[in-house]
């Protein structure tokens, strides 16, 4: 999965986008369709619970739609909705009156409806025994809110550090420093190795 | 890695596209207000085009201006050439050469005058 998103014989994003402008609800479920993998796994690194993420993916796509015109560049779709998701997100669990999900166990109770992409990146630590997943896993889930998503543009999404800066709201010079940042505190709470 | 190790663990996501455009498609009839559009450029009309009847009629215009224009040009012609005999009648030596060039025409006025 990319920031930049080509399916052959699809229309591209910003073809989607014009037309969705002009009112055309097709064009815009077919958006729909295309980011509601990545927008929900932001939603549910945010809230860390799958009632909640749906919820906010559900808004970002509303409220995106809503706010097309103020889309400045149709081809960085992506991280615009990425961005509107983790708002959505973080209103959902202030609503929620649930604490901050790295200070609680994490709800796992999806509705299993679409199949999600397999993560690529995943063969890279098949080596891990299952109790070596399980504490990479467990210190990642313990990580701050602005670690796990800097991580996940980057390392998930794979979005550019362009897109990432603008998915984040943040400079791109930043980008690659909380990046650093959120990669120390993963190691230490791996612990020695 | 530990991002896929952690997401990884969605092994399904729920499918929200009919709840998303179930909401759009209600919202856009209960509250079009909110539902920021981007005027579309209206078409731009193709310029006329000039028919037949249209050409005869324009070249028609023009003939009757340039009638009115001749027919303007000689009566000026003619008073200044009235003011001009009138002239060298009441002074006889002077000398007024009229012809059918606008700035004699001016000269014989000044002169006249």
């Amino acid at each position: 999965m990319t920031g930049t998103t080509f399916v052959p014989g699809e229309p591209a994003d910003r073809v989607l986008v014009e037309a969705a402008r002009r009112g055309d609800l097709y064009s815009w479920e077919r958006l729909v369709r295309r980011y509601q993998e990545p927008v929900y796994r932001i939603a549910w690194l945010v809230v860390r619970d799958s009632d909640l993420a749906e919820k906010a993916t559900q808004s970002t796509f509303v409220r995106a739609y809503r706010a097309l015109s103020s889309l400045q560049d149709e081809a960085a779709l992506l991280p615009w909705l990425i961005r509107i998701a983790a708002g959505e997100s973080r209103q959902q669990r202030r609503e929620s009156g649930r604490p901050n999900p790295s200070d609680r166990p994490i709800q796992r109770s999806a509705t299993p409806q679409l199949p999600a992409t397999p993560v690529a990146s995943l063969g890279e630590v098949s080596d891990l025994s299952p109790r070596e997943r399980q504490e990479v896993v467990e210190a990642f889930d313990r990580l701050g809110e602005d670690d796990r998503l800097v991580i996940a543009v980057r390392y998930l999404l794979g979005l550019s550090r362009a897109d990432a800066a603008d998915a984040l709201s943040v400079g791109t010079g930043l980008v690659d420093e909380a990046l650093r940042g959120a990669m120390v505190h993963l190691r230490s709470r791996l612990g020695p190795a | 890695m530990a991002v896929a190790l952690s997401v990884a663990e969605l092994s399904w996501i729920p499918d929200v596209t009919p709840a998303v455009m179930d909401r759009i498609s209600r919202d856009v009839v209960a509250y079009p207000e909110h539902f920021d559009r981007r005027p579309v450029a209206a078409p731009v009309p193709p310029p006329p085009v000039a028919s037949g009847r249209s050409a005869g009629r324009t070249v028609g215009r023009l003939a009757v201006f340039a009638v009115l224009i001749v027919v303007i040009a000689g009566l000026f012609f003619f008073v200044a050439t009235a003011h001009a005999a009138a002239a060298s009648s009441f002074l006889p030596n002077a000398a007024f050469g009229v012809t059918l060039d606008a700035c004699s025409i001016d000269l014989v006025l000044t002169e006249a005058a």
